[in-house]
């Protein structure tokens, strides 16, 4: 017995290994505590024309590329009735520069740039999704923007912006969101399989007349 | 049995069991991160703010692999080599002190990633890097403390 006791133990602690892992990946389901952000909770219940359209998205992501002139078009169209939001959810396993691409707009949101560096990235997309270094490009667009540079690459590199990218994805997580572009229109899923701009438009719409 | 006998018994014992334990631990960790890879789901950090930034760079995979993937192997072999030095199968450590080589690298090489490329830190990566730093040391230790292993005297 004992001399093969050793061998009962590495046998157990393997066992146990196997089906703890088996364990956690069978329970790992997405939270849903989180919410998002809808125009009653945000005026502390009081009903107001306002459409809150949350977009999870990653930079390089093509279809998130595509996506973001008609939502540009949507915010031309309806003004102050729609507020977009976004939130960042780079998909760094399949998209090199996704996180580099995050981490520039909220460094320039700390110079108060964020929307501007993000038309800039998305519009840009094209242009920098294949290149090898991302960073000589990403100074070139703080300079177009005409952000503090120096700031601009040290905040590109805190913790704080870095904490903030994080957040985001935890957030879309949560929420189970697993691909990009999602869509959140006043805090309720848009069906990704069937949203086109004349789709979105007509949801707004139909927010807008219910409100 | 002589004195001497004693201590050669006793020794071993000392050190690999809590070696044991610590590979357990280290073990733990790398099964808890290969799932969260598997799963897609990021790993909440709870003291530091980097497990994100590091569990989502490229250096968390090696070939397709999550690198806590290949820690959870390692870990394990550290546990069964650790247990049979415990029942007195010399050989194994020397396995054991083999293993910790590349273990001991690895993990100077991630800490480097994280400190000086991704300049974030991920709580889960500095607990495995406790762990194999401990691991490392209780070899060291049993190279000074114990009798040289003896690879014609098997148990």
């Amino acid at each position: 017995m004992k001399r093969n006791l050793p061998f009962i133990i590495i046998g157990v602690v393997f066992g146990l290994a196997i089906v703890a892992g088996y364990w956690m990946f069978s329970t790992s389901k997405p939270q849903t505590k989180t919410s998002m952000p809808t125009p009653q909770a945000e005026t502390g219940g009081q009903a107001a024309k306002l459409v809150v359209l949350s977009e999870f998205g990653d930079y390089q992501c093509p279809p998130c590329g595509a996506l973001h002139p008609e939502l540009k078009k949507i915010k031309e169209k309806y003004g102050s009735q729609v507020r977009l939001d976004f939130y960042n959810f780079p998909l760094t396993r399949i998209h090199q520069h996704a996180m580099a691409a995050s981490q520039a707009a909220m460094a320039a949101k700390q110079q108060g740039k964020f929307w501007e560096m993000h038309n800039l990235l998305y519009e840009s997309q094209e242009l920098w999704k294949d290149v090898s270094d991302m960073k000589p490009i990403l100074k070139n667009f703080a300079q177009q923007l005409k952000l503090d540079v120096e700031q601009f690459e040290r905040d590109f590199d805190s913790l704080q912006v870095k904490a903030a990218v994080a957040s985001d994805v935890q957030r879309g997580e949560a929420l189970g969101v697993t691909g990009t572009p999602t869509l959140f229109i006043n805090g309720q899923l848009l069906d990704s399989e069937t949203m086109t701009a004349e789709v979105l438009r007509t949801e707004i719409d139909k927010r807008l007349a219910g409100n | 049995m002589t004195d001497l006998q004693a201590t050669k018994r006793r020794h071993p014992a000392m050190i690999y069991v809590p070696a044991m334990l610590i590979a357990l631990i280290g073990l733990a960790d790398a099964v808890y991160l290969t799932v969260q890879h598997l799963t897609g789901k990021s790993v909440k950090c709870t003291v530091t703010n980097g497990c994100s930034a590091v569990l989502g760079s490229k250096y968390a995979m090696i070939a397709g692999i999550p690198t806590a993937a290949f820690g959870a192997l390692a870990y394990f072999a550290a546990f069964s080599l650790a247990t049979l030095a415990v029942f007195g199968y010399e050989q194994a450590r020397t396995g054991l002190a083999l293993l910790v080589v590349p273990m001991f690298l690895m993990t100077c090489w991630l800490f480097y990633l994280q400190a000086f490329v991704l300049h974030a830190f991920c709580e889960f990566c500095l607990l495995s890097a406790a762990m194999t730093t401990t691991l490392t040391a209780l070899v060291i230790a049993a190279k000074f403390a114990l009798p040289a292993p003896d690879t014609n005297n098997q148990s």
